[in-house]
């Protein structure tokens, strides 16, 4: 029987992570980290030549749909609050709101809204955007050609909340989920009510103590939260680096317990490895916006 | 689950098949419908159905141009439709808002180096509203304009201990003051006499030791007598910012216990202070400031416990002026400007 399978590809700095997905049963059939040899990969040939071998070797069925997952490093993500006198014309709010407090030109970002706890009535709003060269590269005709044009494109963030809300479950009580790359960490906050708060840290801060610092910081706005923080991202394959962070998170005044996410308990696997599962949980996520 | 995509929609048949690419790499594309003949009497209902369509259209374009767009359907209109028919789905009241610049109170600070941040609670902290290349956290603030507010209280607090401890220590026996002034941050200026001229170089030389390398000094005058009269200026040594604790901007309702609490540290340590009862309070854009002259004979020791007494406390008050002269030929008179900032 022939499923609907997806390419989920989470970008970062020098490498791709690359995942195939049964989002529809939840399967996970391959995931891989690929190098790009040290090439940006804003240069979206990159992109492609690297996607392109590793496909042929590893799908044996037909793909439907590719998305692909950007860092938050590369984009704008912020997350607003909408004032509670406003009735209507929440878009031009965000619009107004994004040009006001970055200084650009909204018209040089593809933008898009997600409004919480709905549209009707939102109370807040999480915007991304992204330069719509960098996008508009993704829809060459070089890219197109290749088959890697991707049908969304979702800042890594989003991606892990939806996979953490997937996998975990979101009730009440906030979660939060880790992502700690060399060039950047971000934490992200959130309920079933929708991303709560973000926390990120620049490259030339990161540290385990610096992120156990933004996780106390961040649970500080929810006491009630259990402190366990699930962790992904490049550096949760540095052993070195988890068994630091578990550390200094344990010594905070109120201990955060840090866990590497190598599991994602609603999904199935295919037979294979999947020791890389902690780095490739964005590129998973990515491919639940494509069921 | 956050639905997000940033990919502009394509248009349709231009979806992922392309020719020349690997067959493994080929989407399924988009169904497009067999066409089927269909039947006479079929056909005539599709006509009227899309009679009925166009009506109902013609009917619903002309219930929006004249009453506008319903409340329950706003926010589900697309945005195009809205702008080809000329609409809006601001209300009366949100545009009110919008011209009123209501919204303006979410963020401040328009520019790539003035990252937006709260101002009066209505939205949540920077941390919501991230942009990664604006957020510059390894970049510590380092003088005093680029602290914030709440920062401001307890430098001042600090600075002002460390220039009545400076000059206390650096003073030696044969120096008397005519003008001792502190202005926040962290300037002096000092108006003093000399016995003699060793003794105005021990004094020098004690107080370049203490201060900043920024010191000017300017011999005024020298009497018949023998007595120099010099003037120095100059920053004293910035408190370690590190050490400060950070002190939010109090409500209004405290301004008043917050006064009764200076004026009980002031007595404490022997320090009456005069004209603590007339607060002048000034509405700023964004916060409101509180400033107290206040004026007191309390001798130099006295008035040094007390700035020590108030860089410790939690006192809401910091001293961004102080100026003392002689009274007489034992006293001396100190006017000292307290300031407090308090949310609106």
């Amino acid at each position: 029987m022939a499923h609907n399978i997806c390419l989920g590809v989470e970008i970062s700095e020098d490498e791709l992570k690359v995942a195939l997905v049964e989002p529809s049963r939840k399967h996970v059939i391959k995931i891989d980290v690929l190098p790009t040899s040290g090439n940006s990969i804003s240069d979206t040939s990159i992109y492609a030549s690297v996607l392109s071998p590793w496909i042929r070797s590893n799908l044996r069925q037909e793909k439907n749909a590719v998305a692909v997952a950007f860092p938050a490093s590369n984009g704008i993500i912020r997350l607003i609050d909408i004032p509670k006198e406003m009735e209507g014309g929440y878009y031009d709010y965000v619009n107004w709101e994004f040009e006001h407090a970055t200084d650009l030109k909204a018209s040089d970002y593809q933008m898009d809204a997600a409004f919480y706890p709905n549209q009707k009535k939102p109370e807040r709003v999480i915007t991304t955007a992204i330069n719509k060269k960098l996008v508009s590269s993704f829809s060459s005709d070089q890219i197109e050609k290749s088959g890697f044009s991707p049908s969304c494109l979702i800042a890594d963030v989003c991606a892990l909340l939806n996979i953490f809300e997937a996998s975990e479950g979101l009730g009440s009580q906030p979660k939060c989920v880790l992502k700690a790359d060399d060039k950047f960490a971000v934490a992200i906050w959130g309920n079933e009510t929708g991303p709560l708060a973000f926390r990120f840290l620049p490259k030339d801060c990161i540290s385990p103590k610096a992120i156990a610092d933004i996780l106390e910081d961040g649970f500080k706005e929810y006491p009630k939260a259990k402190k366990n923080v699930k962790l992904c991202g490049k550096l949760s394959a540095n052993a070195q680096f988890v068994a630091d962070i578990t550390k200094c998170a344990k010594e905070l005044k109120e201990s955060i317990e840090v866990q590497s996410w190598n599991s994602l308990s609603k999904f199935s696997l295919e037979k294979g490895d999947f020791s890389k599962l902690s780095q490739c949980v964005g590129a998973i996520g990515a491919t639940l916006s494509c069921a | 689950m956050i639905k997000s995509n940033l990919m502009p929609s394509r248009p349709k048949g231009t979806a992922a098949v392309a020719n020349g690419a690997p067959q493994a790499l080929k989407g399924k594309g988009i169904k497009i419908g067999s066409k089927k003949p269909a039947s006479k009497g079929r056909f005539s209902s599709i006509v009227n159905i899309f009679y009925m369509l166009v009506v109902f259209m013609i009917a619903a374009v002309l219930y929006l141009q004249l009453f506008g767009v319903p409340g329950f359907l706003r926010g589900y209109l697309p945005q195009e439709i809205i702008d080809l028919l000329g609409l809006t789905e601001e209300t009366a009241a949100s545009q009110v808002l919008r011209e009123a610049g209501v919204v303006k109170l979410t963020a401040y600070g328009t520019r790539a180096d003035d990252p937006s941040s709260p101002i009066n609670g209505t939205v949540e902290e920077v941390v919501k509203t991230m942009r990664p290349d604006i957020y510059i956290t390894d970049k510590l603030p380092t003088n005093y304009k680029e602290q914030a507010l709440s920062n401001r209280i307890p430098y001042q607090k600090q600075a002002f201990h460390i220039m009545l401890s400076t000059f206390y220590k650096a003073t030696p026996d044969g120096i008397g003051y005519l003008d001792l002034a502190y202005q926040a941050p962290n300037f002096y200026f000092a108006r003093a006499v000399a016995l003699d001229s060793r003794t105005r170089n021990t004094f020098l030389n004690q107080l370049r030791a203490k201060v900043n390398p920024d010191i000017v000094v300017r011999d005024s005058s020298m009497t018949k007598d023998g007595l120099i009269e010099l003037s120095v200026l100059g920053s004293i040594v910035q408190p370690d910012f590190d050490s400060l604790k950070r002190m939010p901007l109090i409500k209004p309702s405290r301004v008043k216990s917050e006064i009764m609490a200076l004026r009980t540290l002031a007595v404490a340590n022997q320090v009456r202070l005069i004209g603590w009862e007339k607060p002048i309070e000034e509405e700023l854009e964004t916060y409101r400031r509180v400033i107290l002259r206040t004026t007191t004979e309390a001798d130099y020791p006295s008035l040094l416990n007390f700035a020590e007494a108030l860089q410790k406390s939690d006192l809401a008050f910091g001293v961004q002026q102080f100026v003392s002269r002689p009274q007489g030929v034992e006293k001396m008179q100190s006017a000292i400007e307290f300031v407090l900032y308090a949310t609106m």
